[in-house]
């Protein structure tokens, strides 16, 4: 049985590090098509997390799901 | 509809605060938006499109149940990570999966083949500005410095160039990616700095992608729209976020600053290289105050720099959506 061989650059692999904007309380406002706190105004407008790995806030991580990001092909 | 009211499609998933902010832009200027998540067709969206014998362009509606809009009177599309068409449980696979490509492939196409809408961007050519081996030409042909770079699966190649570098090296990934080890457990790999001493036969299990580090006074994640360029700066104060600031949001202190026209010039044309408006790109810049490109990232965040410095990246994006701006 061959030895398993974890590739060099992979050998760093670790946790992302993940992190989220709260949605707590927060809305889909259909008239104005956009997410909105409580009290109505913008939840953009309140501090997001710096994540760029995490589109939609999820804490999923998805840098690399986009179907239409980076196949190589 | 009237032109004045010829609406921008956005499409996104609905949590994307980049999608929020330029929706609320286009609010403010009275565009009409219908904004959806590939995700809802075709079960919550509805399409319906023809295409003549000889008259160019495909004709025709889209209808989230709220709002119609005429796919001839499209102004405009922001395309920003949309999810992939989701099908009825009631449809098995394999048809399933046939179902969701067929969705997918469609209103894709339908909506990149709409004549003289403007495209933010275009994923087809997203899809090519991705990546990071032929960005490292395409910015040095457009007058940007990159790092001294390496792309091999050999180790004596890989320590010759250290030998050559003779300084600090890192490793990145070539393409982002996920390492699922366990389930429910996923790692990532991040830049990090390599000893040269330790390269092995494993780097021969794949490419690898090696650089001269960087000396960096701090990072800059430029935001570019059409020809507006933005500067969101990232002073680190840990070790962690100075070698790569996405594993250390902690230590990250934001602020912004004038890019240096040669550097806007250069993103200008890297930009039309590719034929894509916008982008979310990295650089370092050093003690002596060199920028240095590292990539782009086409359809990359850049909500949590507008949030955090109040850099109008939002409206940069609408005013090129209403076509108020080449």
């Amino acid at each position: 049985m061959t030895t398993p061989l974890i590739p060099f650059g992979a050998q760093a692999a670790a946790p992302p590090c993940l992190v989220t904007t709260s949605i707590k309380g927060v809305t889909w406002d259909f008239e104005r098509q956009l997410n909105v706190r409580a009290d109505g105004t913008p939840w953009h407008t309140s501090d997001l997390a710096a994540s760029t790995t995490d589109t939609n806030q999820d804490g999923k991580g998805d840098d690399v799901s986009d179907p239409y990001f980076a196949p190589a092909s | 509809m009237t032109r004045a009211a010829r609406p921008v499609l956005v499409v996104a998933e609905q949590l994307d605060p980049s999608a929020d902010m330029v929706v609320d832009e286009l609010n403010q200027r009275d565009v009409p938006v219908i904004r959806f998540d590939a995700a809802e067709f075709p079960q919550q969206l509805t399409l319906t499109a023809g295409h003549a014998p000889a008259e160019t362009g495909w004709t025709g509606l889209l209808d989230d149940g709220r709002r119609t809009a005429r796919l001839e009177d499209v102004r405009a599309v922001y395309w920003r990570r949309p999810g992939r068409p989701v099908i009825a449980d009631a449809v098995p696979e394999p048809y399933a999966t046939w179902a969701r490509n067929q969705a997918d492939c469609a209103l894709l196409n339908v909506v990149a083949a709409l004549p003289g809408a403007r495209w933010i961007n275009n994923p087809h050519h997203d899809r090519i500005a991705a990546h990071k081996p032929q960005q490292l030409v395409v910015a040095t042909r457009c007058g940007l410095r990159v790092p001294r770079s390496l792309i091999t699966n050999d180790p004596d190649a890989a320590r010759d160039f250290a030998e050559q570098v003779a300084g600090p090296l890192i490793c990145k990934p070539v393409l982002g990616g996920r390492l699922p080890v366990d389930e429910g457990r996923e790692l990532m790999v991040a830049t990090h700095y390599v000893d040269p001493a330790t390269f092995d036969d494993t780097v021969r299990t794949t490419a690898h992608y090696f650089q001269e580090a960087i000396e960096k006074a701090y990072e800059v994640r430029l935001v570019a729209v059409a020809d507006r360029v933005f500067g969101g700066t990232l002073h680190t104060s840990s070790e962690k976020a100075r070698t790569d600031w996405r594993t250390d949001y902690e230590h990250i202190a934001y602020g912004t600053v004038d890019v240096p026209e040669a550097v806007a010039t250069g993103v200008r044309r890297f930009l039309a290289h590719y034929g894509i408006v916008s982008g979310s790109f990295d650089f370092a810049v050093t003690p002596a105050g060199e920028w240095v490109f590292f990539e782009n990232n086409p359809a990359g965040t850049w909500a949590w720099v507008e949030n955090r410095t109040g850099l109008p990246i939002a409206a940069a994006h609408a005013d090129y959506l209403r076509g108020a701006c080449a």
